[in-house]
C-alpha cells in the first residue's frame, strides 16, 4: 500500500492557520533575539570597539549604517523570490509576504541613506553626492516607494500583486548595481570591506560589533514581517467578511 | 547626555544624530506594524460579532 507523502513547508505554508501557527511559534524568540543582539551590539559598538585610526568616534556610525544596507539589499532579494513565488508558483501567501516587506525594507534603506549622509558630512565634507553607490541606493529607496503606491493604487489585489511582482523583477537589476558601483566607477563611498575576495579587511574587534547589529536587524526584519503579514491575512478576511456582508444584504 | 555626546569627540553629535535617526525610523516601523495590526484585529472582531445570530 503506497503511504500519503507529508506535504512540504512550502506547501503546508500555503495554508494561513498554518502560516499563523508557526508565526506564533516564532514570535517570541525572534522578539527575545532581537532585543538582545540589540542590545549586546550596541554595547559592543560603544564600550568594547576601538575608534578608528583614520575616522577616531566617528566610525561607531558604521555599526548602524552598514547592517541597514546590507538589509536593504537582503529583503529586496526576497521581496524578487516573493514576485517569482506569485508569478510563476501562484503560491498564495507569496504576495502576502512581499506586500508586507516593501515597507521595512523602505526604512531599512532610508536609514542607510539618512546615516550615510550624517556620516558623509564629517567625513568627506558633504552630506550627499551624486556618485554611483549613494545614486543607486536612492533608486532602491524609490523603487520601495513605488512598490508601496502600487499597492495602494491598484484595487484588485491579484491584479495588483502581478504588477508589483514585475516591477519588483525589473528593480532587481539595480542590486549588482549597488553592490558593485564602487568597483565599477569612480565613487567617494569606500570599496567593499566585508564580503569581498580576500576577506574583510576590518579588524576582528570590529567585525564584532558589525555582525551583532547585523543579526539584531535580521531578527527585527523577521519579527516586523511577521507582524505585517499577520496584519494582511486579518485586512484579507476583513473584505472577504465585507464582500459577505453585501451579498447578504442584497435582495 | 551632553557629557556622553562630548565624549564620542569632536563629532559626537553627528554620531548622536545617526544614532537617534535610526532609532526614530525603527520606532516609527515597529509602532505603524503594531498599530495597523491592532486595529485590524479590533475592525475583524467587530465584523465577526456582527455576523453572530
Amino acid at each position: 500500500m503506497e503511504q500519503m507523502s507529508r506535504p512540504s513547508l512550502w506547501l503546508r505554508l500555503a495554508n494561513p492557520a498554518a502560516f499563523n501557527t508557526l508565526a506564533r511559534w516564532l514570535l517570541g524568540p525572534l522578539v527575545v533575539l532581537t532585543i538582545a543582539a540589540f542590545g549586546y551590539g550596541l554595547y559592543l559598538a560603544f564600550a568594547a570597539s576601538p575608534a578608528d585610526y583614520q575616522q577616531g568616534e566617528t566610525v561607531r556610525i558604521m555599526y548602524i549604517h552598514v547592517p541597514a544596507a546590507w538589509l536593504s539589499l537582503f529583503v529586496y532579494a526576497g521581496m524578487a523570490v516573493s514576485a517569482l513565488g506569485t508569478l510563476v508558483f501562484r503560491h498564495p501567501m507569496a504576495d502576502v509576504a512581499q506586500k508586507a516587506a516593501a515597507p521595512i525594507g523602505a526604512g531599512f534603506t532610508l536609514i542607510c541613506l539618512v546615516t550615510g549622509s550624517i556620516w558623509g558630512k564629517p567625513m568627506w565634507g558633504t552630506w550627499w553626492e551624486w556618485d554611483a553607490r549613494l545614486t543607486s541606493v536612492l533608486i532602491l529607496f524609490l523603487l520601495y516607494l513605488g512598490i508601496i503606491a502600487l499597492w495602494r493604487a491598484i484595487e484588485e489585489p491579484a491584479r495588483a500583486a502581478r504588477a508589483v511582482a514585475i516591477l519588483t523583477l525589473v528593480g532587481v537589476v539595480n542590486l549588482p548595481i549597488i553592490k558593485f558601483s564602487v568597483d565599477w566607477w569612480y565613487t567617494l563611498h569606500q570599496p567593499a570591506s566585508v564580503f569581498r575576495m580576500g576577506g574583510p579587511t576590518i579588524h576582528p574587534t570590529m567585525l564584532a560589533p558589525l555582525f551583532v547589529m547585523a543579526l539584531g536587524y535580521l531578527a527585527l526584519y523577521l519579527v516586523l514581517l511577521i507582524v505585517r503579514m499577520k496584519t494582511e491575512l486579518l485586512e484579507r478576511r476583513i473584505e472577504r467578511l465585507q464582500i459577505l456582508a453585501a451579498d447578504g444584504e442584497r435582495p | 547626555m551632553n557629557a556622553l555626546i562630548a565624549s564620542l569627540g569632536p563629532h559626537g553629535g553627528y554620531i548622536a544624530a545617526a544614532f537617534g535617526a535610526t532609532g526614530l525610523i525603527l520606532g516609527f516601523l515597529i509602532a505603524m506594524s503594531l498599530l495597523a495590526h491592532r486595529d485590524a484585529a479590533r475592525r475583524l472582531a467587530a465584523l465577526e460579532a456582527r455576523r453572530k445570530p
